[in-house]
């Protein structure tokens, strides 16, 4: 089949018009900016809830990491519960010399037990996969919500005598609970070098919520907590647990914080955080 | 269910093998590939360790082929994948990966089940599979291939797209693509030698917005995604003779991923390639700018497993082992403006640069650069959710991405002595590309000589070397490599980091061909690094140990 001069622009005019159709059929893909976002209703926070940032002082991309957590504490205060784990190729080992690490060893095993492959990378409440950054929020939200069956407190203060931090957590369950109690050191307002987005290195960086140490194992302690009533406005019974730490020589201890947690098979149940206080 | 994995492949042979008669001989061709690796821990290469004692990458493909119906179907076995592919542990698994049945009549094609589709240079639509990378990103689902009108050919398609173990039909992809070839109209070009082709092709995905909803970090604001994202391409191809011309712009409507900052700006690609070729010479010049056109069947994955298209790469695919130690990765998300150029000589013999012999002469130039932004990027909370991220201006160069200069002479020097040598200057912006590291400046030598000893032996040997005064310093490449026809090949390589670390990735290898056959048996050090084909990189790991490839295919 051959066609004629005629033919031809018949079909090129044709083609013309339904290209033209198509890039007017796709634009209505477009969302407008006052249509793109659905404003959610108020939280109601039922838990505190962990998030883990798997951060390196090398990784350029892990401050933007830090700014999230910022902005999810501001939005959901003492209820989350950050936590950043200096690990991975990106990081910098506490034992290196000529520069402030702050890698630790349980940090890496964490690291590799979890799988976490890229950084910056956040668990929330040990019960998701590595998350991506943008992966935080919605997931922050949706666990604060979950009603939690154990109600926790945690003090902790530094004994200047037995140069001990000690700690005392309390927790309470209503459908009784059998699995791990966990306690951390964590260490705020540290100094050290950073990497930026900008790639350039930031000498006097400061790292917050920094994990330090596990108290007694990683895995934490086997712990069996009974089913009990707790009626609002009574007080909570709660079965107590202590522990003690000896605080590492660099360790600043007027920054130093405990966050405990009970956790089972379905990850943390219940979470708590305090300062500790040095008299 | 496991049960179907060996009905649906048997099922399939006994429709095929009775369609054809005795005039259409049915053919039925197969291959059988496998990457093995018994690993071993190695401190000094941060090499670490696996629990399972043998790791591998095992594929089995059967196709049945007729006049009017071809089938097929592949096995993988990829429970204990190789180091590196399991960066997202859905890698993992085994089972029937792809399977399909054409029927093929008069023009008319149509095919049912996994296959592998493109679009032009692939703007908006490639997907394929790439083994090296863990690649297939095949789409399961229905196609029909019109070729029944001349000049013109006509595509569509529709399914859900692979992502390892996944077909979740919560995401679907459709597209058309039709192609005019005015040469088969008009006598004329025919007469004056000219192919001229003009295509368009369209591309629609449809994601659930339910799935992997996004807050704004310290808002209650969620975003609304678009549950459809179309993508459009246009683009003319016109040949004659040595000269050979594209033209090639494509559009993609808001899309909002992980990948681009979940920005609903819309992207766009432009392409224009000139070649020409004569004997004894060719030239090649090309242009690229694409901008937010990372196409992705699922928002919220960053990887390259769920790429709907491809971005053609504009950078140099280098096979010297330190030439491609800083391969560049093709950044489809932020967008990009491309150049290459090659160029390539071939001075005659008895002339005074071609010799007794001749003398090839190769020059390669890319350069690839960032889009240079307008003002202000829109924030939202600090945050470019939501917003229709940096404004652009379309001729504006940004920052160096990458720049690659490279000059391959080829040489024989007598009748058993073959030499190739090549400098390279290239410039790799590591921040860009992995996430890290600052801009690379290297310089790379090479000398390639091959010398045939006899009709059975040949030795081949590589120098290679790579200055750098930034990363891990230098590097020095030795390579020796024995071929025995018609059946054996030995070689031992070894790259030493020889400017900072001072650590040795050693290998040595024995291959062997026979018939469809071939088996290779290495042991040895493997750096970590980028492995990149396409301009997609994958990362891989450390890694030291014995390794064991066998393929083959009938």
């Amino acid at each position: 089949m051959k066609l004629n001069r005629k033919d031809f622009l018949r079909v090129l005019r044709k083609g013309i018009v339904m290209a033209a159709l198509g890039v007017m059929f796709v634009s209505c893909d477009e969302i407008p900016q006052d249509k793109r976002f659905s404003e959610l209703p108020q939280v109601k926070p039922q838990r505190a809830v962990l998030l883990e940032d798997f951060t390196g002082q090398a990784c350029i991309n892990c401050p933007k990491a830090h700014d999230v957590i910022k902005s999810l504490q501001e939005q959901y205060g003492h209820n989350v519960i950050p936590v950043a784990i200096h690990s991975g190729s990106l990081s910098w080992s506490e034992t290196m010399e000529g520069v402030v690490g702050l890698a630790t060893k349980d940090g890496n095993t964490m690291a590799n037990e979890l799988g976490v492959k890229t950084f910056p990378s956040g668990c929330v409440n040990m019960a998701t996969k590595p998350l991506k950054l943008e992966e935080w929020a919605v997931n922050v939200r949706t666990f604060m919500e979950l009603p939690a069956s154990i109600q926790m407190t945690v003090e902790a203060g530094y004994d200047a005598v037995e140069k001990l931090v000690k700690i005392k957590v309390g927790g309470a369950s209503t459908q009784g609970f059998t699995g791990t109690l966990h306690m951390w050191i964590l260490e705020s307002g540290i100094v050290a070098p950073q990497f930026m987005p900008d790639g350039k290195l930031n000498p006097e960086y400061v790292h917050d919520h920094v994990f330090r140490a596990a108290v007694g194992s990683l895995q934490g302690s086997d712990v069996t907590l009974p089913k009990q009533a707790i009626v609002e406005g009574k007080e909570i019974p709660y079965t107590t647990f202590t522990a003690t730490c000896a605080p590492a020589a660099k360790w600043n201890l007027s920054n130093l914080s405990v966050v405990a947690f009970f956790k089972d098979a379905s990850g943390v149940v219940n979470a708590a955080e305090c300062k500790v206080t040095v008299n | 269910m496991q049960k179907l994995k060996w009905f649906v492949p048997i099922a399939l042979a006994a429709v095929i093998v009775p369609t054809a008669n005795g005039e259409d001989k049915v053919a039925v061709h197969g291959s059988v590939q496998a990457n093995t690796l018994f690993p071993e821990t190695d401190a000094e290469i941060n090499a670490k360790k696996y629990d399972e004692k043998l790791l591998g990458n095992g594929y089995a493909d059967l196709g049945i082929y007729s006049k009017y119906i071809d089938g097929g179907f592949r096995l993988e076995y990829l429970k204990h994948p190789l180091p590196g592919f399991d960066v997202d542990p859905a890698f993992k698994g085994w089972g029937l990966s792809n399977i399909y049945v054409k029927g093929k009549y008069k023009g008319i094609e149509f095919t049912g089940g996994d296959f592998y589709e493109q679009f032009g240079s692939g703007f908006i639509l490639r997907t394929y599979e790439d083994r090296p990378l863990g690649i297939d990103n095949s789409i399961r689902g229905g196609r029909i291939r019109m070729n029944a009108l001349k000049g013109v050919r006509f595509t569509a398609l529709g399914g859900v797209q692979r992502r390892f173990w996944d077909w979740s039909d919560k995401r679907k992809l459709y597209g058309a693509d039709a192609e005019v070839q005015f040469d088969d109209w008009f006598s004329r070009l025919q007469d004056a030698n000219v192919v001229w082709t003009a295509s368009a092709s369209y591309v629609l995905k449809q994601e659930d917005p339910a799935l992997d909803p996004v807050d704004v970090p310290g808002t209650a604001l969620r975003l609304n995604v678009p549950r459809d994202v179309s993508a459009m391409d246009f683009r003319t191809h016109f040949n004659r003779g040595g000269l050979d011309l594209l033209g090639e712009y494509a559009w993609k409507g808001s899309d909002p991923s992980a990948g681009n900052g979940y920005i609903y700006k819309p992207g766009n690609a432009a392409l224009l390639s000139a070649t020409y070729s004569q004997r004894g010479w060719s030239a090649l010049l090309q242009a690229k700018r694409s901008e937010n056109m990372a196409y992705r069947s699922r928002r919220a994955t960053q990887d390259i497993y769920s790429y709907i298209n491809n971005m053609p790469p504009f950078s140099y695919q280098h096979t010297y082992s330190l030439a491609a130690m800083y391969p560049y990765g093709t950044q489809a998300a932020t967008g990009e403006w491309a150049f290459q150029g090659q160029g390539a000589y071939s001075f005659k013999r008895k002339t005074a640069l071609g010799g007794k012999y001749g003398t090839k002469v190769k020059l390669n130039v890319s350069y690839i650069a960032g889009l240079k932004t307008v003002g202000e990027i829109p924030l939202l909370n600090g945050y470019t959710y939501g917003t229709d991220g940096a404004k652009t201006s379309f001729f504006g160069i940004g920052d160096r991405y990458y720049e690659d200069i490279n000059v391959q002479v080829e040489k024989k020097l007598t009748p058993n002595l073959h030499l190739n040598v090549m400098y390279m200057y290239q410039a790799y912006n590591k921040t860009v590309v992995e996430g890290e590291g600052g801009n690379i400046y290297s310089n790379i030598f090479v000398v390639e000589p091959r010398y045939r000893i006899n009709d059975k032996f040949t030795l081949r040997s590589e120098v290679q070397y790579l200055h750098t005064r930034q990363d891990r310093k230098d590097w020095l490449y030795g390579l020796m490599e024995l071929s025995m026809l018609p059946n054996l090949m030995f070689s031992v390589s070894d790259m030493w980091n020889c400017g900072s670390t001072g650590t040795h990735y050693y290998m040595a290898t024995v291959t062997g061909n026979y018939k469809g056959n071939r088996l290779m048996l290495g042991y040895g050090r493997t750096r970590q690094g980028f492995d990149c084909s396409g301009g997609i990189c994958r990362e891989v790991p450390a890694q030291r140990g014995f390794q064991v490839v066998y393929n083959y295919s009938f």
